[in-house]
């Protein structure tokens, strides 16, 4: 299935940025092939945000790959792993600028990152296209869907597979009427549409709301849904400060106290929980990164991660440990040869029975089943707020129980499409 | 929709509205008086909010939090005209370069002092319940917003047409020479006019992170909307600022509602038609 087939995006023109791209293609050419034999050292070009809007999950991404390398050493597979880093602000095009920067200047051969949807999907089009493999952690959906590709590889879940089960419990909960809020773009269409997948084909009704990037006030939002008056409020939010907003705003609004709300993978994120405060616990949400579950693996990475940075590790820490992780063993697997679709075959052939998720293994499309776990927010015995595990649903797929073909029959979650026919 | 709800958007509508007033009559001061369209405004929001945050977590006196937040940005206002501005005066371009500038400057140091993460003003008990309207709650907080920008709005009304410093201002704005030679101190107009309108900005960021939290981008999100309201209001306006707010504030509560999928083309639309139709603002004096 799917072989590089596209292409146009990363030969459109970067706007002001297309001098610089043009001098790096020119001066680079040259460089990346004398760089590709280098013997003992694989470069990785490790791409994450740590100024812009998003500025705060790039910095927790930095961290959790940093803190791998750190407390496994940085040689694999007898080969010694040199990152080079590089600032996407958060914005395609720039990413899109430092991913040439970092295969034509630099000569690595491979990149990790970055988190956004619309960042990664120019990073790994580009440079699958030069041939080279990329490991991702965003959620974006058709990444290893319907744009997959076997130069590419996520290691974070994609945005719907967590929210299948979410729309699965809360029917089983006997609610019957839901409210959905996400964002009004990709990630909240998929996000949405898992919920709503699951919970309508288990014969739930519901009310969508999707509200604008950058809203300022999600007071309107909360009218709406206390006009609805549903059983259950689901939320898909990418987290961070709208989250935290979104959130104090229904409290304000007393529905904390009325209705029930289920939260996406990042909605409640570590990053909302350190400034939430008190009205954050009891909030339960489903996703994939748990840093209270019961495990050595998780214990010894929060433990060693707040003793660094002070701060809980965030999905997005974790997720770049995970990342460093995998090519870690898939240097292992191949004695230290990166050769494109080889090494991201070795990659998807990584199988851990514990991880930083749990239990993983990859599909054929290059992307992690394991466990979901629906987690409610406690005060730990220092105070901190974090999720503690209260279910876990195991070997979630990202086509969850519709079967792949099935799946991809459909088009991808949008605005006008998010309920999947069982 | 019924009219309970309709009615609870309208009430959502003006106090996004009043907090958007609190911001757009500090800058639509500054202009009316100085000509400067001063883009800093949204940094000063800013500052006003990250410092009453830190005020409110070292003492946990939330008046003095407010009032920092109103000390900050004014003092931070009169350096920038002080030491900065002046030295452009007059030159408008430069002057709307030097204050993106700023705005990008303060913007990048309150990122490597707060970091990218959202803080949020914790607002004292009493006023973060919800009231009962009718068989609705409704955040106390927003009610208490709402009050503010009416009070601050009644108080520039009032300040402007009644005092003696008001009509020198006013004549001020009227024409600038002509009160000069007849001897109105325009200097000192200046630093006082600016250090309000940026005291204001002050203001409505420290009111602004309790509603909307502080946040790397923050400034320039509610910057964009402040110009929105006053251009929709009029330049130099202060019953333009109040008019404008009120005008974005219900049409995004609105459009939210009725057709979601516009809701950011709704809010700008206006503005569009405003500088087409009435270039001046719907309450704006040709210059």
């Amino acid at each position: 299935m799917g072989h590089r087939s596209r292409g146009g995006r990363s030969a459109r023109p970067v706007g002001s940025a297309a001098l610089a791209v043009a001098l790096a293609a020119v001066v680079g050419a040259g460089a990346a092939v004398a760089q590709d034999q280098s013997g003992g050292t694989v470069k990785v070009g490790f791409i994450a945000p740590v100024t812009g809007f998003v500025a705060a999950l790039g910095q927790d991404m930095r961290n959790g790959w940093d803190l791998y390398w750190t407390q496994n050493g940085t040689t694999a597979g007898g080969v010694t792993v040199e990152t080079i880093y590089e600032d996407d602000a958060g914005d395609p095009e720039v990413a899109l600028t430092k991913a040439r920067k970092l295969v034509e200047e630099d000569g690595v051969q491979m990149t990790a990152g970055p988190i956004l949807a619309n960042t990664a999907y120019a990073v790994a089009d580009y440079v699958a296209g030069q041939g080279l493999p990329s490991f991702h952690i965003t959620g974006a959906d058709d990444l290893t869907q319907r744009r997959a590709n076997p130069l590419v590889l996520r290691v974070g879940y994609t945005s719907s597979q967590s929210n299948f089960p979410a729309g699965q419990w809360a029917y089983d909960q006997g609610h019957r009427t839901a409210v959905t809020l996400c964002p009004d773009y990709a990630f909240g269409w998929e996000s949405c549409g898992g919920f709503v997948s699951a919970f309508t084909n288990a014969g739930g009704t519901v009310t969508q709301l999707w509200h604008p990037l950058g809203n300022q006030d999600f007071a309107s939002y909360m009218t709406d849904i206390q006009a609805a008056g549903p059983d259950v409020v689901f939320v898909g939010s990418a987290g961070g400060p709208d989250a935290i907003l979104l959130y104090q705003t229904y409290a304000g609004f007393g529905l904390k106290d009325t209705t029930p709300l289920i939260g996406n993978c990042c909605f409640a994120d570590q990053v909302f929980l350190r400034e939430i405060g008190d009205i954050g616990a009891g909030i339960e949400s489903f996703g994939y990164w748990v840093e209270s579950r019961d495990s050595d693996e998780v214990t010894a990475f929060v433990s060693a991660y707040e003793a660094a940075y002070g701060d809980t590790p965030s999905l997005y820490a974790a997720g770049s440990y995970m990342m460093a992780q995998v090519i870690a063993e898939a240097l292992e697997a191949t004695g230290g040869v990166v050769d494109g679709e080889a090494f991201v075959s070795a990659a998807r052939g990584v199988s851990l029975a514990d991880s930083l998720y749990g239990p993983l293994a990859f599909d054929d499309l290059n992307n992690p089943v394991g466990p979901v776990y629906r987690t409610r927010v406690e005060p730990r015995e220092d105070g901190r707020l974090v999720h503690v595990l209260q279910e876990t649903f195991p070997d979630v797929s990202q086509f969850w129980t519709y079967g792949q073909d099935a799946f991809l029959a459909n088009p991808v979650f949008s605005r006008d499409f998010t309920g999947v026919a069982p | 929709m019924s009219l309970e709800q309709f009615a609870l958007q309208t009430l959502n509508g003006l106090t996004f509205g009043a907090l958007l007033f609190l911001l757009a009559s500090g800058f639509t001061l500054v202009y009316g008086l100085m000509r400067i369209v001063n883009l800093a405004h949204g940094a000063l929001y800013l500052v006003g909010g990250y410092v009453a945050v830190v005020v409110m977590a070292r003492t946990g006196s939330f008046p003095l939090a407010v009032a920092s937040g109103i000390l900050a940005g004014a003092v931070l206002g009169l350096a920038i005209e002080r030491l900065l501005l002046r030295r452009v005066s007059g030159q408008e371009l430069p002057e709307v370069l030097l204050t993106v500038g700023i705005a990008i400057v303060i913007g990048d140091l309150c990122l490597a002092v707060f970091g990218g993460k959202a803080e949020l003003l914790p607002v004292p008990a009493e006023l973060t319940g919800a009231t009962r309207l009718g068989s609705v709650m409704y955040p106390t907080y927003r009610l208490v917003v709402m009050v503010v920008a009416v009070v601050v709005g009644a108080g520039l009304y009032l300040g402007l047409q009644r005092t003696r410093l008001g009509a020198r201002i006013r004549a001020g704005v009227d024409d600038r020479e002509m009160a000069s030679a007849m001897g109105v101190g325009i200097d000192r107009l200046f630093v006082i006019m600016f250090a309000l309108g940026a005291g204001l900005a002050g203001l409505a960021g420290a009111i602004g992170a309790g509603l909307l939290t502080m946040r790397p981008g923050a400034d320039l999100d509610i910057l964009l909307y402040a110009l929105v309201v006053v251009i929709v209001g009029g330049l130099g306006s202060i019953p333009g600022a109040a008019l404008g707010a009120i005008v974005i504030g219900l049409i995004d509560a609105y459009s939210k509602t009725w057709f979601p999928e516009f809701a950011t083309f709704a809010v700008f639309a206006p503005m569009a038609l405003i500088l087409v139709v009435r270039p001046t603002g719907l309450l704006g004096r040709a210059t």
